[in-house]
């Protein structure tokens, strides 16, 4: 091969094109201490808030304490090499991440490189980490629903496009997988997912980005991650910059779903780099402003109004307690900022109730206005009739002589609960989950054994697919129930057709393995 | 009560300082005295140590701080014993900068360190101190010449906290950055 002089050199020419041959001038201090990601230096006196300063190893910081006589740094990256008496020089700009179509289907950290080897990222927008959220009449009401697939949640507490629900719980709960079911379900949904993990463990994120792959959510989706090896600063960054990201889309016009992969982490780190930065520590250590660190960032998740593009961005911030205690400082602030929260219960989970979700503590504010109209008509009061079922069920333990009202409350309590399990990564459209709810509240379930309403949900789904896909494709397109009673005669079809499998009630206990192998064959 | 930095107690005696000698109008003669002063802590460097030392007893002391006194004048005699009774001789060596700051901004003076390969001639460095003086707004610059060889070619120009780098090892480190940044 030979070499083209010409080229190479007229290659060299345009990279040397921005290249400007005058005096530099910095603004310069002096680091005066260096230690956990921390370094103070004096000089620098026209340093802004937030400002990015460089140090002489390359190294990036910002500008946090601005003092009488010195600065507090947070540093992003390496320090090791850091010493006192290094130079830190002023950048006159503050910290911005890259953003635009070319970060979907990577995973990026909290700076906006690429962590997962498969290149540069050619992106020449950015916008800066903190931005101003969006003021009163640049907002919308919420009114679209975003379908997580999951039935407990869209039926129960239902979210829209633009606000902000939080889910909560301790850990073990199924809290990320909620929002993993939550960004597979928005595939063909017209959504960009953002999910930031912070502080969560490198496996941890590597088995969710296989996951989000494998079921091809890789293709609407950025990850922003944010190890635990990770110096504080760049954990408190992260969910800032996945928010950047994200408002890029918003502000022309797209939706985006951003989970920030925990808040409580988030808190913690900036917890450290306060204290470390001498900021006087408040109750649980935090400092004075970790209110607004968290309001501030959720502000920024939005439903744009419809001069502005109409664009929105959905947050599911997560917050991990200790022993269910919601009233923990960091949790009441968040639940206070958002416009609910899903709460996820250990003894739910572990009863084999999952998704776990706790229906009496568990509310969205925006409610019935992120519904389709279909959804409305079926779900109507079950959050509470579930919540009181489980109040009854603790109650009637005791005793045995019941009324028949309470009994039939009971029973459909039972089913209710068993209705509203689903498997993990098993997203279910909103038109199916309209059609078993249906089946519920029309008490078509009633006369169901509880063992055998997965197989009858499953076979439902099966029966409409195949001889009723019109009905399932009505709701779906109209967004309601059809309005004449063709959804009642196939649900009613089925049920009469359900009913003769089933063996008679005295045979049911001694068959209860029967019913496994039958369902198993049935699907088939 | 919190522990005032040093940059601070500094300030603090120099002001004062000054406000009283612009008085007196012998602001000059008290700059050259404190700079005198300066060398002597710069020559001894555990004197300031010494004499705020709590174990040393006043009869011991005070004999040192005498002779340190000696040559200077009544006003800075004074200051002297004053710091010296306050416990602040420690931080006497910051009072003589921070002195040294607020004559300067006072007088409109900048101490320009200008690092160069070659040493400068008589006619680049009027040169430079006019153009510094009108980029700065001072009346008067007093120009630090030092040497490094590190620079290839070019100045460097520290004001304060101010670079003014026209180095060539700066620009080749710029036209490294252009060439390996990613296009």
């Amino acid at each position: 091969m030979s070499i083209k002089a010409e080229e190479i050199s007229a290659l060299i020419k345009k990279q040397l094109e921005n290249y400007q041959d005058d005096l530099q001038v910095d603004e310069v201090g002096t680091v005066t201490y260096i230690g956990d990601g921390i370094a103070r230096a004096t000089g620098l006196e026209n340093a802004m808030s937030n400002e990015l300063l460089q140090f002489s190893n390359g190294s990036y910081g910002v500008a946090q304490n601005l003092e009488t006589n010195d600065v507090g740094i947070i540093i992003l990256g390496a320090f090791d090499d850091i010493r006192e008496g290094d130079r830190v020089k002023r950048t006159g700009r503050i910290m911005q991440v890259p953003v635009g179509d070319a970060m979907i289907g990577r995973v990026v950290n909290p700076l906006g490189q690429p962590v997962d080897g498969l290149g540069a990222i050619k992106t020449d927008k950015s916008r800066p980490i903190e931005s101003p959220a969006p003021g009163v009449m640049q907002r919308q009401s919420v009114t679209e629903p975003l379908q997580t697939g999951l039935k407990a949640i869209d039926a129960l507490v239902p979210i829209g496009r633009g606000q902000r629900e939080l889910i909560i719980g301790d850990r073990k709960t199924g809290k990320t997988s909620i929002a993993i079911d939550t960004i597979l379900n928005q595939k063909g949904q017209n959504m960009i997912c953002i999910y930031v993990a912070i502080g969560q463990k490198e496996s941890t994120v590597r088995a969710q980005v296989e996951t989000l792959r494998r079921f091809g959510a890789l293709d609407y989706t950025i990850i922003v991650e944010a190890g635990p090896s990770e110096p504080a600063p760049m954990l408190y960054i992260a969910p800032y910059a996945g928010t950047a990201m994200g408002e890029e889309f918003m502000y022309n016009g797209k939706h985006v779903l951003i989970v920030f992969d925990d808040l409580s982490k988030q808190a913690v780190a900036y917890r450290e780099l306060s204290l470390l930065l001498r900021r006087p520590p408040g109750r649980e250590a935090y400092p004075g402003d970790i209110f607004y660190l968290h309001s501030r960032l959720l502000e920024r998740s939005a439903k744009l109004s419809d001069k502005l593009g109409g664009g929105s961005m959905t947050a599911l911030p997560i917050i991990e307690t200790q022993a269910g205690d919601i009233s923990a400082y960091i949790p009441t602030n968040v639940i206070s900022i958002t416009d609910g929260q899903i709460f996820l219960e250990s003894d739910l989970f572990f009863s084999g109730t999952r998704p776990a979700i706790d229906a009496g503590a568990s509310v969205s504010r925006v409610g019935g206005a992120a519904q389709i109209k279909a959804m409305k008509k079926v779900s109507g009061t079950l959050r509470t009739d579930l919540a009181s079922y489980r109040e009854l069920e603790s109650f009637t333990q005791f005793g045995s002589d019941l009324d028949a009202a309470t009994q039939a409350k009971l029973n459909r309590g039972r089913r209710t609960v068993e209705v509203l399990k689903q498997g993990l990564h098993k997203p279910l459209p909103v038109e199916k989950q309209v059609v078993i709810l249906y089946a519920l509240v029309h008490g078509y379930l009633d006369s169901v054994p509880v063992d055998d309403i997965l197989r009858f949900e499953s076979e439902l789904f099966a029966f409409f697919d195949g001889t009723h896909a019109d009905i399932l494709k009505s709701i779906r397109e109209t967004g309601d129930l059809p309005k004449d009673d063709t959804l009642e005669n196939a649900v009613k079809e089925f049920a009469d057709g359900f009913s003769t499998k089933k063996q008679t009630p005295d045979q049911e206990a001694a068959a209860v393995n029967g019913s496994q192998s039958k369902s198993t064959s049935a699907a088939k | 009560m919190a522990k005032l930095d040093r940059s601070t107690v500094g300030t603090r005696y120099a002001s004062a300082l000054l406000a009283l000698a612009k008085e007196r109008g012998n602001a000059a003669e008290t700059l050259t005295e404190l700079q005198a002063l300066a060398q002597v802590f710069a020559d001894q460097p555990d004197l300031g140590q010494i004499l705020t030392d709590n174990r040393l007893s006043l009869l011991e002391k005070q004999p040192i701080l005498e002779n340190l006194k000696k040559p200077f004048s009544a006003q800075t005699q004074t200051l002297l014993q004053m710091v010296f009774d306050y416990k602040r001789m420690v931080d006497m060596p910051d009072i003589v900068k921070a002195y040294e700051h607020l004559y300067d901004a006072d007088q409109g003076i900048i101490e320009a360190h200008v690092t160069s390969v070659v040493a400068l001639t008589a006619d680049q460095q009027q040169a430079l101190s006019a153009a510094l003086a009108k980029r700065f707004g001072a009346k008067t610059v007093h120009l630090h010449l030092h040497q490094d060889p590190a620079l290839i070619g070019g100045v460097t120009v520290r004001v304060h906290d101010v670079v003014l780098d026209g180095s060539i090892v700066r620009r080749l480190a710029d036209i490294k950055a252009a060439l390996t940044a990613e296009a």
